[in-house]
């Protein structure tokens, strides 16, 4: 009995043994090889470990390894600094060889550039990437306003009408004119301005900031070049997103104007020496009206935004759909409303055809707003109520008239004139594009072409009811104008781009010819006595038939580009991009242009100098040389043109007689606007991967700049369009980039960037200088060798006469010298203060531009706040130089305050008398003042989680929207805009808004 | 294979660029090259002429820094609208000219525009000349042209009265070539006026049929002729033009002193030149008028078509200069009281903002029918009217011209003709400070007054109570704006 026992255990435990004995005896060696994925190179000093234990090796210098596995390994990690770790489980392989891939670096993310995309590393020029997700941050219907702050050396110039865009300059004011706009290209498209884009549409945004970096794009690249690209689809399973806010917007920064009691006490004063003046008395006006309180209005906002993306081996595609509704923060009837709509297909045909279509469909309708009604809430008196029921002449609204207490017609009930504004505009906008690219040579030869379109149409409807307030603020008959309008821009490329490797050097070579066709139209007509029962009676088919009219107009262009590009990678450490353009358009009378450009980079960091790779693990050097030619300036006719119309028909009797009349001054043979650019730059990234940042030195003549220039009289017409003369941007442009993480889930950044710019004057062409900025007998603005464009030109004040015995005992004699004017500065000692006496005043171009954008994550959540400011530009105050026609117009309050009385002898400002004088109201110190800002652009506080069952990320988020700006400008807003000769000259009435919103994104 | 398709590539692109100048080569759309008019064609001719026309419907030229230059800076007007209003014109009134003022460069600018439009129509004529066929139609063209060069006299007349040293255009220039002029001497600008006008005078018919009403005419160049030498005191062209236009027979002043200002009155047989203003019988849209009534208009007044803003009130002065004179007649036309009912019909109503406004620029409300309100549309500035000639005439003989005449009147008969027709008695013996003093009554408020008292020098006196400066007041400032546009330009003494 006893041995059966034993032998059944013994039976058992051999099982066991023989079970086991596989695992204990399946110690094996596991070997293999570790290459570089892309480049195939063996990988020496890869670690390779068991995953969950401490045992590992490292490769050879070979890329070799070997490794001893026991049962229970299953995992091998391979692991190496620079490259992805890969996990890898090992079954039964006695070999396992590995290919690591490049970590996804800063570095090593590829850059859209023109007509291709380059890897960051390998770029010679300065070119900045933003992120669309950056950008959709921003509550913004624009992505240019998004923009503001984060890019060194650009500057944005928002308004604050519903709808509209931002303007945007890089590196200065290189062109000069209204023409020095970047070119913007969408999805290969030649845009003029992105209005149409949403910015959740936006993958990636980047802007070419120099001449070597837009060589490419060549003509109207001359200031920068702005590539959006919408979003593709990434292979991997389809995603589709919602993402959208609801918000508010509030008018901010309102100007303070007087009260009826400042105003009444100022017009006593401005006027108690003028003989007849019989002096107000706030009993004789009815209230104290707050104009702009009564315009404005908390607005809601809301935009809705679908995307399905996907894509196979051979397919990808993209659509997407958004809706944005934009009230107006004037109380009337004003909004803006767009709804998109995009597709995006590419489809590899078959290993040597790959085709793809790409539309994006853009409608949109608003409702504009009146904005003389903001300048009346600016000049009114605040005197009178805004209804009156007793104003008998007034219908259909009872409004109150300003002419019942003896106001002049110049003046008129402004939220009388934003009601009757009926000013309604719809548009379609389509971006079309179709390519085609054929690998004639797999890896080596390849040709595209590519055909695009963008076409836009509109519609608008301006009627005006018959109505009347007072004065002649009022129309005895209604009428309508109707205005179609479309423009087409059509492009067609051929590229023909040649790519060659030799181990570690690479070379391309691109050559590409493209031809525009660009065309614009519009057709109005109009009609009086037109009803105004409803939107389908406003037609001028229901006009009076009598005093109907026509006009049309239209403009076009055409263009021609011959250009190759030529890149080389010589072992990853030295890059060179050599670009040469020729190009031809139709605005121009000198027709050809020839444009070169080099670029040159040296990867420090791959040199091997090893003190310099402990610390830094990118560093490279770059230099770039380039010319461009810029077309995008108004055409030229090279002959005289004749005018016709009624303002060129003489009247007999009562009988109009047509006739055509013409300038008596010839036209300027126009040539090529040119720009020379020489850059010098510093990107960098530190060791431990947390700090980098790029400094840059850049130099930017443009030559033979366009613009219209005031002409001497008896030409017939007041400006000429001509080569005026050179202009130089300088400076010097930092970023520094700071993120680290203090645990797993807490991580933060910092991002600074900082522009320093000069501009000035090089040359005038045959001129000792141009004045410009024409306000009632001055000329307040002068373009001048030796100065920045347009800056300002006027008398420094030297303090305010405190008494007239101090203004008679001053022995320099000025045209007014009494107590409370302004003692203007004898620059000459020559004891007379005339022209000789004024200085040049600043300019509106800023010397510094600055950002700062910082973010926190923890956990879920996370908050960023983004800053921008300005600092260094004037503005013309241009809307208190008005007190020729509105001299009993209201004033600011800040004047009221500090205005020079006999019990406030103040040195800065003015009395109420010599502020209405003509001798003050000149460019002057006192107009023109500083301009700086710094305003908190965005905040945002976010909670993402991926907890919620059927929706795999879920983002909810609350943003304010450029909630506060600080600045001393006595006006709206200190982002004035203009022409370059006559900028920075602000007469802007419309108030900037803050936007609060609430956001939700959900991708599935 | 690949050098031969990169030599085709450069083939191709050669051939490209040598084909594309038609690509390239597009003129601006709606646009016509002043080259494409067909000059063989007659209807073409006046289209040129009309545009100059046009121009001198300019609101610098003649309406509001008109009516302050040359009106309200003189003892007849005061400025007028609220005390505040408008300091640049306030500068005016008191004589305070300053270069930086607005209204002073528009006065330049305005008729500067009005000489390229003359100059342009100037230049196309021999154009017309040389290819059209028939006789009589370069004859015509001959004539336009006439009228050109008198447009051009008028606008330079004025500058020189304004400015009294400007530069002589008289061609298309480049613009360094305008920015090189140099001003022309007092002297020099009246031979050139007065060229002109001799050419104009010798190929302008002697009227023309009634829907060309204020085209201009032989006596109307006459007539300007007549005043630039008034200005010149050169006695014996004043009494020779005059005279022929007397001696004509084709003008005569109307009856009814207040029917020469109504708008049947427009271009009446007492009318040598009159600037044109037409609301074209529309009420909205475009149309071809000035504002010249308008901004004299009266201010607050209602309903809305009866005001304006206010501007060039008569005086104090010369409401009590016709008290004097114990008129009755002119001053019923040439004041307009707040308070009161015109004879048509118009109540001026008391609470409007000035006690009397220019009574000449009244409009009846039947006629105001412009939809934005105002009223004084279709009124014409009356330039130069009989009456002026009569008085020109008399003041030249009285002033010693020995020429022969043909008129048959003296000057007494001249200036009584004026008399009757302002229903005031005969004068005999008439003197120099008789006739500049009819001058004033007969003219009051037409823009005549600043002038008159310069060229008689008797604006030290009469203005002297404005701070009239002999040397410089004579002249207004060369504007600043302009000095800076041509670094030639030198500015007038005293300022």
């Amino acid at each position: 009995m006893e041995r059966k026992v034993h032998f059944k255990k013994f039976l058992l435990l051999n099982l066991l043994l023989v079970l086991c004995l596989p695992e204990a005896f399946a110690q094996k060696t596991v070997s293999g090889r570790v290459t570089d994925a892309e480049t195939g190179e063996t990988l020496p000093g890869v670690n390779v470990i068991v995953k969950g234990t401490t045992r590992g090796t490292t490769t050879d210098v070979n890329g070799n390894y070997k490794i001893e596995l026991i049962a229970e390994d299953k995992i091998l990690s391979f692991s190496f600094v620079g490259y992805e770790d890969v996990e890898l489980e090992v079954l039964n392989q006695k070999v396992v060889d590995v290919a690591l891939k490049v970590k996804s670096t800063l570095m090593q993310e590829v850059v859209v550039v023109g007509y291709g995309t380059q890897k960051a590393k390998d770029l010679t020029a300065p070119i900045v990437t933003v992120k669309g997700n950056d950008l959709s941050k921003q509550v913004t219907s624009n992505p240019l306003n998004a923009l503001q702050g984060k890019v060194s050396g650009v500057q944005i110039i928002n308004s604050g009408v519903p709808g509209s865009g931002a303007s945007i300059k890089i590196r200065g004011v290189g062109s000069v004119g209204d023409y020095a706009n970047p070119l913007y290209v969408v999805d290969g498209v030649f845009v003029d301005n992105i209005d149409f884009i949403s910015p959740s549409d936006v993958e990636e945004l980047t802007i070419l900031k120099d001449a070597s970096a837009a060589a490419i794009y060549g003509v109207r690249a001359a200031n920068g070049v702005i590539i959006i690209t919408t979003r593709k689809g990434k292979s991997g399973l389809p995603v589709v997103s919602y993402d959208g806010y609801v918000g508010v917007q509030m008018p901010v920064n309102i100007l303070k104007m007087a009260s009826k009691n400042q105003y009444i006490t100022l017009l006593n004063e401005a006027n108690a020496n003028i003989p007849g003046y019989i002096p107000k008395n706030p009993s004789d006006y009815p209230t104290s009206t707050d104009w702009y309180n009564e315009l404005v209005r908390t607005a809601g906002i809301n935009n809705h935004n679908i995307d399905i993306t996907g894509a196979t081996d051979k397919t990808s595609y993209s659509i997407g759909g958004n809706f944005l509704y934009q009230n107006g923060i004037m109380d009337a009837q004003n909004n803006y409303q767009r709804y998109n709509i995009r597709g995006r297909l590419e489809q590899q045909v078959n290993k040597n055809l790959k085709i793809g279509i790409n539309t994006i469909i853009s409608n949109y309708n608003k409702n504009i707003p009146n904005s003389d009604a903001f300048f009346g809430a600016y000049v009114n008196p605040p005197v009178y109520t805004v209804y009156d029921p007793t104003n008998a002449e007034a219908y259909p609204v009872k409004f109150g008239a300003p002419q019942k207490y003896g106001f002049g017609n110049q003046y008129g009930n402004p939220v009388a004139a934003a009601y009757y504004a009926d000013n309604f505009e719809k548009g379609h906008k389509e971006v079309f594009s179709i390519f085609g690219e054929v690998d004639i040579v797999k890896d080596i030869l390849s040709y595209r072409v590519a055909y695009n379109q963008d076409q836009d149409s509109w519609n608008q409807r301006y009627y005006t009811p018959q109505f009347y307030v007072g004065g002649s603020q009022g129309v005895t008959k209604s009428n309508l104008t109707k205005t179609f309008g479309n423009s087409s821009k059509q492009i067609i490329d051929n590229l023909l781009t040649l790519k060659r490797t030799k181990g570690k050097t690479s070379y391309t070579v691109l050559f590409g010819q493209s031809t525009r066709i660009e065309k614009r139209e519009t057709l109005s007509g109009y009609a009086n006595s037109v009803p105004g029962y409803d939107d389908q009676s406003k037609y001028l088919v229901n006009g009076s038939f009598r005093d109907r009219n026509a006009y049309d107009a239209a403009e076009r262009y055409n263009g021609l580009s011959f250009f190759t590009r030529g890149t080389l990678n010589f072992r990853e450490k030295y890059l060179a991009t050599v670009t040469f353009r020729a190009d031809a358009s139709s605005k121009y009378q000198k027709k050809w242009g020839y444009f070169p450009s080099v670029g040159f980079a040296w990867n420090i960091s791959q040199e091997g100098f090893s003190k310099l790779n402990a610390a830094f693990s990118n560093l490279k050097l770059r230099l770039s040389w380039g010319m461009l030619g810029n077309d995008n300036v108004p055409s030229n006719s090279s002959v005289i043109l004749g005018q016709t119309g009624i303002g060129s028909s003489g009247v007999f009797g009562d009988n109009l007689v047509d006739g055509m009349g013409a300038q008596t001054v010839l036209q300027n043979y126009l040539r090529w606007e040119t720009v020379t650019e020489f850059d010098v730059g510093i990107d960098y990234t530190l060791k431990n991967e947390k700090l980098s940042g790029e400094v840059d030195y850049y130099h930017r003549v443009t030559n033979n700049v366009v613009f219209y220039a005031p002409i001497a009289t008896g030409g017939g017409v007041a400006e000429l369009l001509g080569n005026n003369g050179k202009v130089l941007n300088t400076g010097l442009e930092f970023t520094l980039n700071w993120k680290d993480e203090i645990s797993e889930d807490f991580n933060y950044f910092i991002s600074f960037n900082a522009t320093f710019n000069h501009n000035e004057v090089l040359e005038l062409n045959g001129r000792e200088y141009i004045p410009s900025g024409y306000i009632r007998g001055n000329y307040t603005t002068r373009t001048a060798v030796g100065h920045p464009i347009g800056s300002f030109y006027g008398y420094e004040i030297d303090g305010v006469y405190k008494s007239e015995g101090d203004a008679l005992k001053d022995p320099v004699s000025q045209a007014i010298k009494d107590k409370g004017y302004f003692k203007y500065k004898d620059q000459n000692g020559d004891k007379v203060i005339d022209d000789k006496d004024k200085v040049y005043l600043g300019s509106a171009i800023p010397w510094l531009i600055s950002g700062l954008d910082m973010g926190i994550n923890f956990k879920k959540f996370d908050i960023s706040l983004s800053i921008a400011g300005q600092y260094g530009n004037k503005i013309l105050n241009a809307k208190r130089m008005n007190r020729d026609v509105f001299s009993d117009g209201n004033y600011d309050e800040d004047f009221y305050q500090n205005r020079w009385t006999s019990s406030n002898k103040s040195s800065e400002y003015p009395s109420a008398e010599a502020y209405n004088s003509s001798f003050i109201q000149q460019a002057n110190d006192f107009f023109v003042e500083n301009g700086f800002y710094i305003r908190i652009q965005n905040i945002q506080l976010g909670y993402t989680t991926d907890k919620i069952s059927f929706i795999p990320k879920f983002r909810v988020f609350i943003t304010a929207q450029r909630p506060f700006t600080f600045f001393t400008y006595k006006g709206f807003t200190p982002e004035v805009g203009g022409s370059p000769i006559s900028s920075g000259i602000d007469n802007n009435v419309y108030p900037m808004q803050a936007i609060y919103t609430l956001g939700l994104k959900m991708m599935f | 294979m690949k050098r031969t398709r990169l030599t085709l590539l450069l083939i191709a692109a050669l051939l490209a660029i040598s084909s594309c100048d038609d690509f390239l080569d597009i003129r601006q759309e709606a646009t016509l090259p002043t080259t494409g008019i067909d000059y063989t064609k007659p209807e073409n001719i006046f289209l040129s002429v009309s545009a100059a026309y046009s121009k001198l419907r300019s609101w610098d030229a003649h309406t509001f820094p008109y009516i302050g230059a040359f009106e309200i800076a003189s003892d007849n007007a005061d400025k007028g609208s609220t005390p505040e209003d408008n300091p640049e014109m306030k500068d005016i009134d008191n004589l305070n000219f300053q270069p930086t003022n607005g209204l002073i460069n528009g006065l330049w600018t305005g008729y500067f525009d009005i000489v390229s439009g003359a100059n342009y129509a100037i230049h196309q004529m021999p154009l017309f000349v040389e290819t059209l066929p028939s006789q009589t139609d370069r004859d015509y063209a001959i004539q336009c042209q006439g009228e050109a060069k008198a447009i051009r006299a008028y606008a330079y007349f004025n500058l020189t009265r304004l400015f009294g040293r400007v530069p002589i255009v008289d061609t298309v220039l480049s613009s360094e070539q305008l920015a090189s002029l140099k001003q022309a001497s007092t002297t020099e600008l009246y031979n050139f006026i007065e060229n002109d006008l001799q050419e104009a005078i010798a190929v302008l018919p002697d009227g023309y049929t009634k829907e060309w009403g204020g085209r201009i005419s032989k006596y109307t160049a006459m007539a300007i002729k007549a005043k630039v030498h008034l200005y010149q005191a050169e006695w014996d062209s004043v009494a020779s033009l005059t005279d022929k236009i007397i001696a004509s027979g084709r003008f005569k002043l109307l009856d009814n002193f207040r029917e020469v200002f109504s708008l049947d009155g427009e271009n009446s047989k007492e009318s040598l030149f009159e600037i044109q203003s037409s609301t074209l019988g529309k009420s909205s849209g475009d149309a071809a008028y000035l504002d010249y009534g308008y901004v004299q208009g009266p201010r607050g007044n209602s309903p809305a078509n009866m005001q304006g803003w206010g501007f060039c009130t008569p005086s104090q002065n010369l409401i009590d200069f016709y008290a004097d004179r114990g008129e009755v007649v002119r001053p019923a036309t040439t004041f307009l009281y707040r308070g009161t009912v015109t004879p048509e019909g118009d109540s001026i109503k008391s609470n409007c903002t000035n006690p009397v406004y220019n009574g000449k620029v009244y409009t009846p409300s039947s006629q105001n029918r412009w939809v934005y309100n105002g009223y004084g549309f279709d009124h014409n500035i009356r330039v130069i009217r009989y009456s002026d000639i009569l008085l020109m005439y008399a003041e030249a003989l009285i002033q010693g011209a020995a020429v022969p005449l043909s008129s048959g009147l003296s000057a007494d008969d001249a200036v009584n003709l004026v008399r009757f027709r302002a229903g005031l008695d005969n004068i005999t013996g008439v003197t120099l400070l008789d006739i500049w003093n009819e001058r004033r009554a007969e003219l009051a408020l037409e823009e005549d007054r600043y002038f008159d008292l310069v060229r008689t020098n008797q604006a030290a006196t009469v203005l002297a109570s404005k701070g009239f400066v002999v040397g410089k007041h004579e002249h207004y400032p060369i504007p600043a704006a302009q000095m800076q546009l041509n670094p030639n330009l030198t500015q007038n003494t005293g300022y």
